[in-house]
């Protein structure tokens, strides 16, 4: 008996959210093969360089918000369902914020490749910050927004199932896997405010020509209120996996259950009121609230850090179960050679080195070198592209075969892709982040101008453009191994009753042990208003006083 | 709550760390004068044509002011004005404020291997003072996406050496 | 509880195969890490600082050895009739690139000695196409009136290069047609867009 035995309603709704954010990872992922291609002037024939940034909108919205949105639905819709151990209360209502975030996934998707379509009117090349008076069809903001309130439905549906799960349980603790659902949707709920008023009450009414003038600052701060955060809300389902499978892929427990929950209460309060710091180098912003913003930030390398010792300590308990000794020679136990763990285990080490590069980044006046350079995608290659991504890839190794009832086909391969991920991230990302300590831009079709030219640090500017190709040729190659193992598993896999062994035990410092005050939902979720309210209020009244749409710029459609 | 030993460690690393990161910011505030753009003025980006950005280019500041010269940029899809069709040219050895504008959508001003680095936001005036020690052509280019062309944006600083200044190229 | 592993019994195939794995794909990335590191090191204290400059031109690419055609240029300035480049600009409307030049004699021809100037663009190279058709510009008499050319351009497509023809027909004692061939490179061409 695996999951989908068990639930198989949930089991169903999970794989249609899985198999979307496949397709979207599938689709992202060329773009992002030709992005890197033209970019570095390997193939500047595919498309043209004004199409670039029609691509360049597809590669960030289906893989930054499409894929990472409906992957993590999938995964809590699995983890709450086995948690709590019931399927949603009604499963009409689940199917229809499915239906909803994948009519809005659909319509934005379609107003971007408009723009490859020649003399269409229906273009969305805005990239995934759409900031205006760069103007969009208004499909793409209106498919924007239903994504947003489908997500925001999930939530709904999880919290509804947690609370009848609580009228049956009045005293029992809160399931770790569903306390780090519902603490990820709290922080998404107070997140998405910004991009939900951004998008309805700002641009819809403009793309559709009501207003005709819009101030580009307040949009732009909107968006970044919720621009950090949905970084966290990428993030978190990372650390789901880390605290509650990891420990157990590596043959051991979770070491500390209220950890886990400390460190999600700290992403809660503190995700939100930091994201001036996409806004370092913006004029129009007291350069005070960019300071408070910058010390919250650094203060969330604490919950990070403190991920980092709990996921540490469990492996190594884990591989001390499996014969390992010593201070270091127990890493050698950990099972390589399984392909949920090496991904997981790999996306974690990668996201240490992200932590590096976002410590320079964090630091105002230090960012300001690399400000808008290649080093960002560099960075947040290391962090959403691979902790999140290599972990979501990973952990579908051992997860769709639960929800299909199906082994896992292809092992070697399967095998091999997360090592072929991490070569290629690395080339990848280390030339980029040198390329922007050169001062080379992202978001720019043909980083080559007629002016002048780049000098590298060290090395040459053309050994970093190979860097990026073939970085980005392996990680093609490496998504094309993984697409290929997870669909010939889900479709031609055979039947098993057990097709992975999906026991979680529990954690060696249990619940039991974790302060109640942990659980008080209302007290943190208040506590974040306050932190919110303390770094936005001011700042955002003085851009509203003025007038919504003033100073207003005239609209400029892409 | 029970708390290993090594993890109590641990926390007071990190914390001790974070401190020392928020730290060297501040003293890159306060000892190397490493500051960010903050909040200055507004301008009304459709009435451009009544401000010194009809009139863009290098000026002498006004007597009194804190600094020597005043540089006023137009940046628009998908050239600096001045900038890209000729360098924006200054001194050195002075102390020269730069105010930086754009008619229509974002851009980026970002002269190459410097940290003079800035957002354009239209509605905004980004204002910033530098000095130039040595004579030197640098590289500008926008790092903000502003259109189907953002890739052809681009231009130059020269920075001449005092002496060689020719103050008749000044906007009156 | 169920603590027990499940893949001891890797097969031997397999454990070498992790064996390679584990040197190539962690191996690879802490050398490129470490030679990158010692990289910045090693530039920081012994490097001179990057500059941005662009005055390493002349070692740099072979296209600058063609001088690049630029807005305010003198074309031909070796002939008796040489053109001035008025604008060189891309308008960049939302279905197509308008790449447009406009050129104009510096001086009048001298009426006795040339009959004027018929200037020939074979084609014009952009990055994904050639355009293949010829565009001509004739002065004659006294004209001093500027000329315009107008490619239009797919969308993002900007102007690499030219082959042009310039001929020039004199009547003097030197007679005879002059003939040139040349091959025009465009740097940078100032964009602005338009709707
Ligand atoms: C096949 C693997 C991938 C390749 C080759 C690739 C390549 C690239 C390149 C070259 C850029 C920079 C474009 C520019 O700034 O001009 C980029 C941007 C980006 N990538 Fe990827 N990428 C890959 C996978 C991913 C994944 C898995 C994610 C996230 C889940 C991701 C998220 C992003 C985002 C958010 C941007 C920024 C878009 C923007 O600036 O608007 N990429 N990618
Ligand atoms: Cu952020
Ligand atoms: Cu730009």
């Amino acid at each position: 008996m695996t999951f989908i035995d068990n639930y198989p309603k949930s089991a169903k709704i999970a794989k249609a959210n899985f198999l979307v954010a496949f397709i979207a990872l599938a689709i992202g992922g060329l773009f992002g093969l030709i992005q890197a291609l033209h970019r570095t002037g390997w193939a500047r024939n595919i498309i043209s360089s004004a199409e670039y940034y029609t691509m360049l909108t597809g590669h960030g919205v289906l893989l930054a918000l499409v894929f990472t949105t409906f992957f993590i639905a999938g995964l809590f819709v699995w983890g709450v369902t086995r948690s709590l151990d019931r399927e949603p209360e009604n499963m009409a209502f689940s199917w229809s914020w499915f239906w909803i975030m994948l009519i809005g996934t659909l319509m934005a998707t379609v107003a971007i490749l408009g723009g490859f379509v020649e003399g269409s009117s229906i273009r969305a090349a805005v990239l995934y910050t759409f900031y205006p008076p760069m103007q969009a069809h208004p499909l793409f903001y209106i498919g924007a927004a239903l994504l947003i309130i489908g997500s925001w439905m999930a939530g709904a549906d999880w919290f509804r199932s947690y609370l009848a799960w609580r009228k049956e349980h009045p005293d029992e603790r809160i399931p770790l896997q569903t306390y780090m659902t519902l603490f990820t949707m709290l922080m998404w709920y107070v997140c998405t405010v910004g991009v939900a008023l951004e998008v309805v009450v700002l641009l819809i009414p403009w793309s559709l020509g009501w207003v005709n003038q819009i101030d580009p600052l307040l949009p732009r701060t909107l968006f970044w209120y919720f621009g950090h955060a949905v970084v966290y809300f990428w993030l978190l389902p990372a650390y789901f996996v880390w605290y509650s499978i990891l420990p157990k892929l590596s043959g051991g427990r979770l070491f500390s259950d209220s950890m886990a929950r400390i460190v999600f209460i700290i992403f809660l309060i503190l995700s939100t009121p930091v994201g001036y710091h996409h806004q370092y180098a913006d004029p129009g912003i007291t350069v005070g609230f960019k300071f408070y913003a910058m010390a919250t930030t650094l203060l969330l390398l604490l919950p990070s850090l403190l991920t980092l010792f709990t996921v540490v300590a469990s492996m190594e308990h884990g591989a001390k179960q499996r014969g390992g000794k010593g201070y270091f020679a127990w890493l050698g136990k950990l099972p390589w050679g399984e392909p949920a763990f090496a991904g997981c285990a790999l996306a974690g080490i990668m996201f240490a080195a992200g932590g590096f590069s976002g410590i320079i980044n964090a630091a105002m006046n230090i960012n300001i070198l690399v400000h808008n350079t290649i080093w960002v995608p560099g960075h947040f290659h290391l962090t959403v592209g691979t902790a999140v991504a290599l972990t979501f890839m990973a952990i579908s190794y051992w997860l769709v075969p639960q929800l299909t009832g199906r082994k896992l086909k292809n092992k070697t391969l399967a095998l091999i892709q997360p090592y072929l991920w991490f070569l290629g991230m690395t080339l990848m990302s280390n030339a980029m982040h040198r390329g922007g300590l050169a001062g080379i831009p992202r978001r720019t079709a043909e980083p080559n101008y007629s002016q002048f030219d780049f000098e590298a640090v060290f090395g040459t500017i053309s050994e970093i453009k190979w860097q990026i190709a073939i970085g980005g040729i392996l990680l093609t190659v490496s998504l094309v191994f993984f697409l290929w193992v997870i669909f010939n598993s889900w479709f031609r896999g055979e039947r098993a009753d057990k097709p992975v062994d999906d026991f979680i035990p529990a954690a060696l410092s249990g619940p039991e042990h974790a302060p109640k005050i942990l659980d008080n939902i209302k007290l943190w979720v208040l506590l974040a208003i306050a932190l919110v309210l303390i770094a936005y209020s001011v700042p955002l009244a003085e851009m509203v006083m003025d007038g919504l749409f003033s100073p207003g710029a005239p609209t400029i459609p892409v | 709550m029970h708390i290993h030993r090594f993890e109590r460690f641990w926390i007071g690393v990190s914390l001790v760390a974070i401190a020392i990161f928020i730290a060297t910011v501040v003293i890159g505030f306060s000892v190397y004068d490493l500051r960010v753009i903050g909040a200055e003025k507004t301008v009304d980006p459709q009435n451009l044509q009544e401000t010194k950005f009809a009139d863009p280019g290098v000026r002498k500041a006004e007597p009194g002011s804190e600094v020597d010269y005043e540089v006023y940029v137009m940046s628009r899809q998908f050239m600096f004005n001045p900038g890209t069709a000729e360098p924006i040219t200054v001194p050195t050895d002075a102390k020269i404020r730069f105010h930086i504008t754009s008619p229509d959508v974002l851009h980026g001003f970002e002269v190459v291997g410097t940290n003079l680095n800035t957002m354009v936001i239209p509605g905004q005036v980004a204002t910033f003072t530098t000095r130039f020690d040595t004579p030197k052509t640098y590289g500008l280019l926008c790092n903000e996406y502003c259109g189907a062309a953002h890739h052809v944006m681009e231009g130059r600083l020269k920075v001449v050496s005092k002496s060689q200044f020719n103050e008749k190229q000044l906007v009156q | 509880m169920d603590q027990v592993p499940q893949s001891s019994n890797q097969s031997d195939s397999n454990k070498w195969l992790v064996r390679i794995l584990l040197i190539i794909g962690i191996g690879i990335p802490v050398l490129i890490e470490l030679f990158t590191f010692s990289g910045l090191v090693s530039s920081h204290f012994f490097g001179e600082a990057p500059s941005a400059t662009n005055d390493r031109r002349s070692e740099t690419s072979a296209k600058e050895n063609i001088p690049l055609v630029k807005q305010g240029d003198t074309l031909f300035s070796d002939t008796d009739y040489p053109l001035l480049v008025d604008t060189l600009r891309l308008e960049i409307y939302p279905d197509q690139w308008r790449f447009i030049m406009e050129l104009k004699p510096l001086w009048k021809p001298n009426r006795e000695r040339s009959e004027g100037v018929k200037l020939t663009f074979q084609n014009l190279v952009t990055q994904q196409q050639s355009l293949e058709e010829n565009r001509v510009l004739v002065w004659t008499d006294n004209t001093l009136d500027e000329a315009e050319i107008t490619w239009i351009l797919p969308t993002g497509q900007r102007p690499q290069n030219a082959k042009v023809t310039y001929r020039s027909t004199r009547q003097d004692s030197l007679t005879g047609t002059l003939d040139i061939k040349r091959h025009f490179e465009f740097g940078h061409v100032p964009a602005r867009y338009k709707q």
